[in-house]
């Protein structure tokens, strides 16, 4: 009568999963004055909102999260990142039909194959979940920077509309209404 | 009167129901079981196919589309108002069949399309306005079957301009991306869909009410960059020609979409984007939101059409344009397009 043997193989892994999730939109902004000069207004606005200007980009980084805006285009791309080093290990047990040589060996080297495939499976779950962790904090933080990014673009406008006042006459009397979102140009021309 | 073989009577039967003649389901169970074909044609078959495509599609297009219907569109830079065969003279409304007709009504009746490989056709003859009539009506006829099923999934007849216009939401393959409209904005191809406007505009209303229905990503994907394409190539062609007029359907449909619209989240109702990134659901509902941001195309033509001055070239299609915008309040339509695809947007 054959006899099977049990055995038991062991195996664990170290992994670094990454995710990454993005969203691009554009800025509306009108075209008040030249691009260029709506640019330079638009970059001193956003310095203010602790982005930093590099040439025609303004990036900001926070919490693993990159905004870059093109200061010419309008362009606002959003760029979250994750990184996490998963471990995982299991044990996984089998039957051969020797306890030693080749048949064992083959058995075992199976059974670590599909162990593999289990852990490897474990692995993909944690990416999943670390891309779901991204995606969800990326879209949080997109309330917040809509908020910021109209605030912006509401006083590169005003300040657009100011100095194209100016150029037209001699401004006489400059209201603005932050609550009602309304600015009041009186020009002498 | 004329005698036909079976192969004959067959093929002309169902030549009379592509042309709207007679019912289909009279001879789907032809053109599903197949029928022997003989070696060569007779001559009074043949001649008879001649009649029946010349006088049929031309029946067709008066008693199914807007021919009949005082309209007004372009001819020679001037608006031109009246039902087509007033709008341009009857000899020049004629339609030219190549072999590949034939030839294609032959595989047609002969084959048994869910069986074998789709018709192509031949290699170096220039398919005709008419050639593409027939094989859209072939599409049109039976798009309902298993057999127009299949055909939806065929590249063969998503190259073809008024099929990927008509049906883009139901090609189960990608459009043609060098998709070319220019025979159709000219001449009797620009005839062909001035006397389908209103057929048109009935199809893009039915396209934009079935995305509320898709549930699979990558349908509303394929429907989303197949209407991208489609929309593209139509517009730029008719803006090279001066035919803002051909396009008047879309703002039709628009305007008739508006009108029931309540939020952009419907375009996207049935679809399952949890699971997603940001990047993917960004591009699954820019596909879903494709036909209201072409709004701001029409927009930009009526801005355009607006400054062309009375002496200046295409001042009467700037007109035209014109009209219909304000007759169908482009501006609101295309403002409220916009808020709903800004509602799709993060």
């Amino acid at each position: 009568m054959s006899r099977a043997y049990r055995i038991r193989v062991s195996e664990s892994a170290t992994r670094v999963v990454h995710a990454e999730d993005h969203v691009s939109s554009k800025l509306e902004l009108l075209g008040i004055l030249p691009v260029d000069q709506m640019a330079d207004l638009l970059a001193q606005e956003l310095v203010k909102e602790g982005f930093e200007r590099d040439g025609d980009q303004a990036v900001r980084t926070q919490d693993a999260t990159t905004v870059t805006i093109d200061l010419q285009s309008g362009t606002v791309e959003v760029r979250a990142e994750g990184e996490q080093q998963v471990k995982v290990s299991g044990t996984k047990d089998g039957y051969s039909y020797d306890d030693i040589g080749p048949s064992k060996k083959s058995a075992e080297k199976a059974l670590k194959k599909e162990l593999q495939k289990e852990l490897d499976a474990s692995i993909t779950d944690e990416q999943s979940k670390l891309q779901r962790q991204v995606t969800d904090a990326l879209e949080s933080k997109l309330n917040d920077l809509r908020g910021e990014l109209d605030g912006a673009i509401n006083r590169t406008t005003a300040e657009a509309l100011k100095q194209k006042a100016s150029q037209l006459g001699q401004i006489k009397e400059v209201t603005e209404d932050p609550q009602a979102g309304s600015l009041t140009i009186v020009v002498e021309v | 009167m004329q005698t036909v073989s079976r192969f004959e009577s067959n093929l002309l039967s169902i030549t009379y129901a592509l042309m709207g003649q007679r019912p289909i389901s009279q001879v789907i169970s032809h053109i599903v079981q197949g029928t022997r074909c003989p070696s060569c044609l007779g001559r009074n078959a043949v001649e008879l196919v001649q009649q029946a495509l010349a006088k049929g599609m031309v029946r067709w297009l008066a008693h199914e589309g807007d021919a009949w219907k005082v309209d007004r569109h372009m001819r020679d830079d001037e608006i031109r108002s009246g039902r087509l065969w007033e709008r341009t003279s009857p000899e020049s409304l004629g339609f030219t069949f190549s072999q590949n007709s034939l030839e294609f009504l032959v595989w047609l009746t002969a084959e048994q399309p869910l069986k074998v490989n789709c018709w192509k056709p031949k290699r170096g003859v220039e398919l005709t306005i008419g050639d593409e009539l027939v094989f859209f009506r072939a599409l049109d006829a039976l798009r309902n079957t298993g057999v127009g099923a299949r055909w939806m999934a065929e590249k063969v007849f998503a190259r073809l301009p008024l099929v990927t216009l008509m049906f883009t939401e139901q090609l189960e393959t990608n459009v043609d991306s060098k998709i070319d409209f220019t025979p159709w904005v000219d001449g009797i191809g620009a005839s062909v869909l001035e006397a389908l406007q209103t057929r048109l505009k009935d199809r893009w209303v039915e396209m934009e009410f079935a995305k509320r229905h898709v549930t699979e990503l990558s349908r509303m994907n394929r429907i989303g960059q197949n209407q991208q394409i489609v929309l593209s190539a139509l517009a730029s062609s008719v803006a090279r020609q001066g035919r803002f007029d051909l396009c008047r359907f879309w703002l039709v449909a628009l305007s008739e979409l508006m009108a029931e619209a309540d939020t952009g989240r419907d375009w996207i109702g049935h679809l399952n984007v949890d699971a997603l990134r940001l990047a993917e659901r960004t591009s699954v509902y820019s596909n879903a939101s494709s036909f209201l941001d072409f709004g701001n195309q029409l927009q930009t033509w009526a801005t355009e059409c607006a400054t062309v001055g009375y002496f200046d070239e295409g001042y009467q299609a700037a007109q035209l344009w014109l009209v219909g915008w304000e007759l169908y309040d482009g501006k609101r339509v295309t403002s409220r397009a916009r808020d709903l695809a800004g509602e799709l947007t993060f």
